[in-house]
């Protein structure tokens, strides 16, 4: 999971990072401080490099997408699960302590997989659309 | 070649090598030069050499103690002459015409002495024939090129590689560190201005504590206001009390409840004024404080938050260093004005055109590269079909085939395809091979070459194999000349012809 995270904040860092930089260039070409020969040699390699790592970045919120899925699935069954615990519990089939584990790690899972969903959704968020 | 009517052609050399003076005449098939030791065997030879090639230093022809030579060739019909002359420093010019038939590739193919071409390269043992033969295809021109636009290139790539270019190529760096600056800036930016929205409030809550006092000192003024007035009453209330007083008669009871009245009010005025001195008291220490407040609250107002001062410092320098950055990245996109090369100009245009050199000069050396191997490939091949013609014509016993391989090295192979190694052939084995190896790169590169100059030293060793090889050039070329050495008593240089 930290795997997919710290890829998707790098390429969001570098992609700011890239796009200060093209702002920086402008202000430069704006300011007659560059010839424009030279800004559009660097605007090239730069907006190839912003291309890049967009496209990176939407392979990336293309898996994450699909993540989400499988973990919107996940939670529905643990849900589904927990409930047919429940109901077992209290229809007595499950004593006491079988029950208290099962339930304990059901809750550990749900919440993990929650946690999960919600970062990656906050992630998602700050691409936009 | 057109040979005069009796095929004669005279040669005259003065001053030339050890020769004073000497006339020889030669004619169609085998001439055989025949002298003595030292008596100008080889002067004759290099003077003949000198009328269609000039890769023999003037230098090693003309004679030592001489300041003027002369070479003289009439031969078709027409005289060509050569002069040699000594210039005051020691060198040797030359002027006069050359051969019709002259070049300087004769000289490799088609003079056979110990020292030179062929000979010494398989004399010596030597593997590579490359050279050999790059000479004589002229693939060695092509190799010049090569090499000529390879140090192009090189030099290009040492300009590309110089200081400014490298400032150049930092750009990119640059524009990261400028980025990063602009950064730093807008960061410290914010500070302050959530530093000032702070202190902002911060001063909005101070103006209103002073209000707020200042609202109780007003209320705690009107409390005072409203005790003076009581006091007032108070003592009107006495004056009227004291009034009754008088009017009234000595009859107990009224005079009693009006001092009795007039005691309760002096004391209510008493009260009265302690309750005014107390409130003086506190109106005056809170007026002192609202003044103070308020002295506190202007000199927050004036003053800046704290850590402002050192945000605006950081807030200079980073917009210093911004400008200065940027002027650094102005100087790294041009050449400075007193360049020695490309003043002023921007370094993406000269990069620009450098490279556009570099990508046609790589052109160039492909192309001739591939010009070249081709060239190369087909020099090899002719000169391995002509060697391979040579043995089988010549009947050469002891050898099975004589060939150059891809990489220019010679291979001889033996009878039962037994290879051997040219440095363990015998000295005449090597000579012969060698002498058979020029003749056909003679018939490869130069077959209307009319003359082949033999020395004896080449052949001496076998000389059944002499006669053997002389006689199957003689077939193949009008003129052959063969020097020999004969016996000290014979007198100079003597020819004998053999048709």
């Amino acid at each position: 999971m930290s795997s997919w995270k710290e890829s998707f904040e790098t390429v969001g860092q570098e992609l700011a990072l890239a796009r200060k930089k093209k702002q920086a260039l402008d202000e430069l070409l704006a300011k007659k401080r560059m010839s424009q020969p030279t800004y559009y040699h660097l605007e090239k390699a730069l907006t190839a490099s912003i291309s890049d790592l967009e496209a990176h970045q939407r392979s990336l919120a293309h898996k994450m997408d699909t993540r989400v899925d499988e973990l919107e699935e996940q939670i529905t069954l643990l849900e589904w699960v927990l409930a047919d615990l429940e109901i077992r519990h209290v229809g007595e089939e499950i004593g006491e302590e079988i029950y208290a584990k099962r339930k304990d790690t059901l809750t550990q899972g749900l919440q993990a997989t929650r946690t999960e969903l919600d970062e990656i959704r906050t992630s998602l968020a700050r691409i936009g659309p | 070649m057109q040979p005069d009517t009796q095929g004669r052609a005279l040669l005259e050399l003065e001053n030339i090598g050890c020769l004073k003076h000497a006339e020889v005449i030669f004619k169609r098939g085998l001439n055989i030069v025949k002298a003595p030791n030292a008596s100008g065997k080889t002067s004759l030879v290099r003077g003949l050499t000198s009328m269609f090639s000039d890769m023999i230093p003037p230098a090693h022809v003309l004679a030592l103690d001489n300041v003027n030579g002369r070479v003289r060739l009439q031969y078709g019909g027409h005289t060509y002459e050569k002069y040699f002359r000594r210039t005051p420093f020691g060198s040797v010019t030359v002027t006069g015409s050359m051969l019709p038939f002259a070049d300087h590739r004769a000289f490799d193919a088609c003079v056979a002495l110990s020292e030179t071409g062929v000979v010494h390269k398989v004399t010596g043992g030597g593997a590579a024939f490359r050279d050999y033969l790059e000479a004589l295809s002229y693939g060695k021109r092509y190799n010049v090129i090569v090499s000529v636009a390879q140090e192009l290139v090189n030099e290009l790539n040492r300009e590309l590689a110089g200081p400014i270019f490298a400032k150049f190529e930092a750009l990119p760096l640059l524009l990261t560190e400028l980025t990063s600056l602009h950064m730093e800036r807008d960061r410290v930016r914010e500070k302050i201005e959530e530093s000032q929205t702070v202190r902002e409030v911060e001063v909005q809550d101070f103006f209103k504590k002073v209000e707020d006092k200042a609202s109780q000192l007003s209320r705690e003024e009107m409390t005072l206001s409203g005790l003076e007035k009581d006091l007032a009453r108070e003592r009107e209330r006495e004056q009227q009390l004291l009034s009754f007083l008088e009017l009234a008669d000595d009859s107990a009871k009224v005079a009693v409840h009006i001092r009795e009245g007039i005691a309760e009010s002096k004391e209510r005025q008493s009260s009265i004024r302690k309750e005014i001195l107390k409130q003086k008291a506190l109106s005056k220490g809170l007026k002192s404080e609202v003044q103070t407040l308020r002295r506190q609250a202007e000199k927050r107002r004036i003053e800046k938050a704290s850590g402002r001062e050192e945000l605006e410092k950081d807030l200079d320098s980073l917009s210093k260093a911004v400008i200065l950055k940027e002027e650094e990245i102005q100087r790294a996109e041009r050449f400075p004005s007193d360049a020695t090369k490309y003043p002023d100009r921007l370094v993406i245009e000269v990069r620009r055109e450098l490279m556009r050199k570099i990508e046609y000069l790589n052109q160039v050396i492909e192309y001739f590269q591939e010009k070249y191997m081709r060239r190369m490939t087909s020099a090899r091949l002719r000169f391995n079909r002509n060697v391979t013609k040579a043995f089988e014509q010549l009947r050469l016993k002891g050898f099975e085939k004589v060939f150059l391989d891809q990489e220019f090295a010679l291979h001889i192979v033996r009878e039962n395809s037994i290879e051997q190694p040219v440095e363990t052939l015998s000295a005449s084995e090597k000579l012969t091979v060698s002498l058979i190896l020029m003749l056909a790169a003679k018939d490869a590169f130069l077959p209307d070459f009319p003359l082949f100059i033999v020395d004896e030293l080449t052949l001496s060793y076998d000389p059944e194999r002499f006669r053997q090889i002389v006689s199957y050039i003689t077939k193949r070329v009008p003129y052959v000349i063969v020097t020999s050495l004969a016996s000290s008593g014979t007198g100079g240089i003597q020819v004998m012809y053999e048709a």
